[in-house]
């Protein structure tokens, strides 16, 4: 008997153990906390009204003003900053050992992360305004890519676009623009609401999708879900500025997802056409079809590929004619801006210079090709075609004169579900590097 | 593809090599650090460059007796010294006003800078050289005024 009990006692945990154990879980519920209360912070302090951080917008939200106060940067920059901090130590977390964290309580927070930003007003961009714009130059026969929303000045939603836009035509693709048609078509809140929804649904399948390619490739389904679903560029730029990168990712995970299906149900020609729609949204996603077909080598994803860009090119030239289908246009002209954000930019300070100039462009065009093509050898010779797509748009972003912080996000599902952990570090490090670069306001004054 | 020299043929597996990828790294690492420092040096670059933007501001109000919040500000040249402030010379949405443009330069002393010169640019027009007027200072000694 006491033999048996000195047996229990032993494998008995001990209460150092015990306590051990929970304080990962514990620091994982607070850093969830902290998560979930940044970003209400935000949106409530939104909700108040314009910033410099908050463009003008209608009252659509009413609801959830009176609750905060005014976001400057005084608060924006330090919740931002604790976003990031809380974000890391998720990761460390998601990694450690013993310590998973639970599926059901990844996907509660992504959930509710996900619906406080989307419950809020538009953050930190105007682009929003533009699209509903450009939604509504469609309902009224007006060409979105020959005119910009001053054809339509007479709008509600034109008083809210920035002066920077109001002559662009759109540099999107036409599958972008007949997906955000109907936004045009109804007032302007119903319209607001409609491409808010349009964002949150594409997130939300990204996110799946990024889920579904972790597990069909063996990796941790929550820790992909956790680097992804928990960014705050993700969520609080590209969600809480209802950006259309999440819908250009959302098809380019589809692609991806597709590819990875087993040999049984392969699914080769959707998966081409899928990464084709993609680009027929945003034409930066175009930098994953030479990868997919380098490292295929097979007919059936280039069938898919034609066929869908024959579609949606045909679509193109229906509803918006040969200016709709010119991708390239679109890109040359934000080519050619150039933002304070970008690296590019802080190269050119570095060095002394005032800005970029055109030999800059033509120098970073130049070594962009090179790197594409190494990477392209390299897939070639059996190196991992989605690690090789993250590293390429991850170059596209880096390289890019007209850097937005939502770019940075774009490899972030490929880097997740790679083979090569590198692209993972670098693009959380571009990121890191680009919320440090936004701290200039906390340590002086602003004009 | 057989006659292929082996290094371009194409492969279904990568064959691992630990110098190719040591090589990469380093690369990697190097671009990083150079990003990192290019990074840093934009952040202290633009705090110094508001401190002094926000001095300007003030400068403006100081000089001209209006206490107007939007004043304009910014370098004459980007990434010189010399700065140019622009404000309405009576209360109106900007621009709607006859512009008091001056410009400064020197160190920050008090919370102000040194005026240097100065012009005026009619209302709702551009502030180009052919528009500017009443000149003074270092705007006639630099050739900014047309007039």
């Amino acid at each position: 008997m006491s033999t048996i009990s000195a047996v229990a006692e032993s494998e008995r945990p001990s209460a150092a153990r015990v306590r051990a154990a929970r304080w990962p879980v514990a620091l994982a519920g607070l850093l969830a906390l902290i998560l979930i209360a940044a970003a209400g912070e935000i949106v409530l302090d939104a909700a108040v009204g314009h910033t410099p951080l908050v463009p003008r917008q209608p009252a659509f939200d009413s609801w959830l003003a009176g609750f905060g106060q005014s976001l400057g940067y005084d608060i924006f920059l330090p919740t931002l900053l604790v976003s990031c901090a809380a974000y890391g130590g998720m990761i460390v977390l998601a990694r450690v050992p013993g310590v998973a964290i639970s599926k059901r309580w990844a996907i509660g927070l992504v959930v509710v992360l996900q619906l406080i930003l989307f419950a809020g007003p538009v953050l930190l961009a105007t682009d929003l305004f533009t699209n509903v714009s450009y939604a509504r130059e469609v309902i009224l026969g007006v060409n979105p890519y020959v005119h910009g929303p001053a054809a339509i000045s007479g709008y509600a939603g034109y008083p809210y676009v920035s002066p920077d836009w109001i002559s662009w035509a759109s540099p999107y693709g036409p599958l972008f623009t007949l997906i955000t048609a109907p936004a045009g078509a109804v007032g302007l809140v119903a319209g607001i609401w409609i491409l808010k929804l349009e964002a949150l649904i594409a997130s939300a399948a990204t996110l799946g999708l990024t889920w579904h390619c972790a597990r069909r490739r063996g990796y941790d389904p929550v820790f992909a879900l956790v680097i992804v679903g928990l960014n705050p560029l993700y969520v609080i730029y590209a969600l809480g500025g209802s950006h259309n990168d999440l819908i250009m990712m959302a098809m380019m995970m589809g692609g991806v997802a597709l590819s990875l299906a087993p040999v049984s149900q392969r699914r080769d020609v959707g998966s081409g056409a899928a990464l084709v729609a993609a680009a027929l949204v945003k034409a930066t996603s175009a930098v994953l079809l030479p990868f997919m077909i380098v490292a295929k080598r097979r007919v059936a994803p280039i069938v898919g590929m034609v066929a869908a860009l024959v579609a949606g090119l045909a679509l193109g030239y229906a509803f918006f004619g040969s200016a709709g289908i010119n991708l390239i246009a679109g890109l040359n002209r934000e080519g050619h801006l150039v933002s304070s954000y970008s690296f590019v930019a802080q190269l050119a300070h570095l060095f002394g210079k005032a800005g970029v100039y055109p030999i800059d462009h033509q120098i970073l065009t130049g070594g962009l090709a090179v790197f594409l093509l190494y990477l392209l050898w390299r897939t070639w010779r059996g190196y991992d075609w989605l690690t090789a797509s993250g590293w390429g748009l991850l170059a596209v972003a880096v390289s890019s004169t007209w850097l937005m912080p939502w770019y940075t996000i774009w490899p972030l599902p490929l880097a997740v579900i790679s083979r090569d952990r590198r692209l993972l570090y670098a693009t959380l490090a571009i990121q890191a590097m680009w919320v440090v670069h936004q701290t200039s306001p906390l340590w002086g004054p602003v004009t | 593809m057989a006659r292929l020299p082996s290094w371009l043929a194409p492969r279904e597996d990568e064959s691992r090599s630990k110098q190719l990828w040591r090589i990469e790294t380093v690369l990697l690492v190097a671009l990083g650090l150079f990003l990192a420092i290019a990074s840093v040096n934009d952040l202290v670059w633009s705090i110094d460059d508001n401190a002094r933007l926000v001095a300007d501001q003030n400068t403006w109000r100081h000089y001209t007796h209006r206490d107007y919040f939007n004043v304009t500000a910014a370098p004459l040249v980007v990434g010189q010294p010399t700065d140019l402030s622009c404000a309405n010379s009576s209360p109106a949405p900007p621009g709607e006003r006859t512009q008091i443009c001056i410009l400064m330069a020197g160190p920050i002393h008090d919370g102000r800078r040194q005026v240097t010169g100065g012009f005026r640019v009619p209302a709702r027009t551009g502030d180009f050289p052919a528009n500017r007027y009443d000149c003074f200072g270092s705007a006639v000694s630099q050739h900014l005024c047309v007039k």
